[in-house]
C-alpha cells in the first residue's frame, strides 16, 4: 500500500513547510464528514505518530494513519489550479462517488 | 461537476437545509449588493500585476451545478456588459451579471489560503444550505 504526489504537488508541499519554518512531512488522514460520507483531512507533522505509516515520494515525505490507509490507497495528491482557485487535489483509486469539488468522497 | 448527484446516500454536511424555501433575502436599505474583503483586493490585485494587464475585472457568476444546485464562478474578464453591476474597490473592480446578481445579492466575497488550497469563497446570505467546500448552494 502506498501514496504519492506529483512534481506540482511536492513542490508545493515543499513551498509550505519552508513558509511555516519546516517540518517533516504532510500527513493526510480520512475523517467521516462530506456529502460523500468521507473527507480528506491535511495536515503538516514534525513527526511521525507510532499507527503512521511513512512515504517517500517526489522527495517529500507522506504520512497516513494505518486506519485512513486502506481508503487512501494508490491515492496521488496532485496540486491544481481550477479557474482562479488553486489547491490540493486526490486522485484516489477507492473512491466511487465524489462530491463536486472533490472535498468528500464515497468508498 | 455533477458526481454528487449520483450518491444516493448523500447526506450530512450536503443537506444541513432542510427548512423550507425561505423568504427571498431583501437587501437591507442603503447595503452594498456586494461586499468584497481587503484578501480579495489583495490577491487580485496581485494576479492583475501577474497577468500583465490591470484593466481586468473579477467576474462573479452563478450557474447551475454541484451537489446543492447552483456554483460560483470567478474570473478575470475585461469587458463590461450592459447589465453588469460593477464596485469599485481600491484599486480593484468586480462584476456580477444581472442574473446572477439576484442569487448573490448581499453577499460577501472573500479569499481564504490554508493548507488545502487557496480560493476566492462567499458568504451568501439568499443559501439556504452549502456544500462542505461551499463552491455549490441551494436557495
Amino acid at each position: 500500500m502506498s501514496v504519492s504526489v506529483t512534481p506540482k504537488a511536492a513542490r508545493q508541499i515543499r513551498k509550505a513547510l519552508d513558509q511555516r519554518g519546516g517540518g517533516y512531512g504532510l500527513r493526510v488522514a480520512i475523517k467521516t464528514s462530506g456529502c460523500s460520507g468521507y473527507a480528506y483531512a491535511l495536515e503538516f507533522a514534525e513527526a511521525p505518530s507510532p499507527e503512521d505509516l511513512s512515504f517517500e515520494s517526489e522527495g517529500v515525505c507522506l504520512l497516513v494513519d494505518a486506519k485512513s490507509l486502506p481508503m487512501v490507497d494508490g491515492t496521488q495528491l496532485d496540486w491544481v489550479r481550477e479557474g482562479l482557485n488553486e489547491g490540493f487535489k486526490f486522485n484516489n483509486p477507492n473512491a466511487t462517488a465524489s462530491c463536486g469539488c472533490g472535498e468528500s468522497f464515497a468508498v | 461537476m455533477s458526481a454528487c448527484q449520483s450518491q444516493p446516500n448523500a447526506g450530512s454536511s450536503c443537506s444541513t437545509g432542510t427548512a423550507p424555501p425561505a423568504v427571498p433575502f431583501t437587501l437591507p436599505e442603503g447595503a452594498a449588493p456586494i461586499t468584497v474583503s481587503d484578501a480579495v483586493v489583495s490577491k487580485v490585485g496581485e494576479m492583475l500585476t501577474e497577468e500583465g494587464d490591470p484593466n481586468l475585472k473579477l467576474r462573479i457568476f452563478v450557474t447551475g451545478g454541484g451537489c446543492s444546485g447552483f456554483q460560483y464562478g470567478f474570473a478575470f474578464d475585461d469587458l463590461t456588459k450592459e447589465d453588469d453591476l460593477c464596485v469599485e474597490v481600491g484599486a480593484i473592480k468586480v462584476l456580477v451579471d444581472a442574473s446572477s446578481l439576484q442569487y448573490v445579492m448581499g453577499a460577501q466575497i472573500d479569499y481564504e489560503e490554508n493548507i488545502e488550497g487557496s480560493r476566492f469563497v462567499i458568504k451568501n446570505p439568499n443559501a439556504a444550505s452549502t456544500c462542505g467546500c461551499g463552491s455549490s448552494f441551494s436557495v
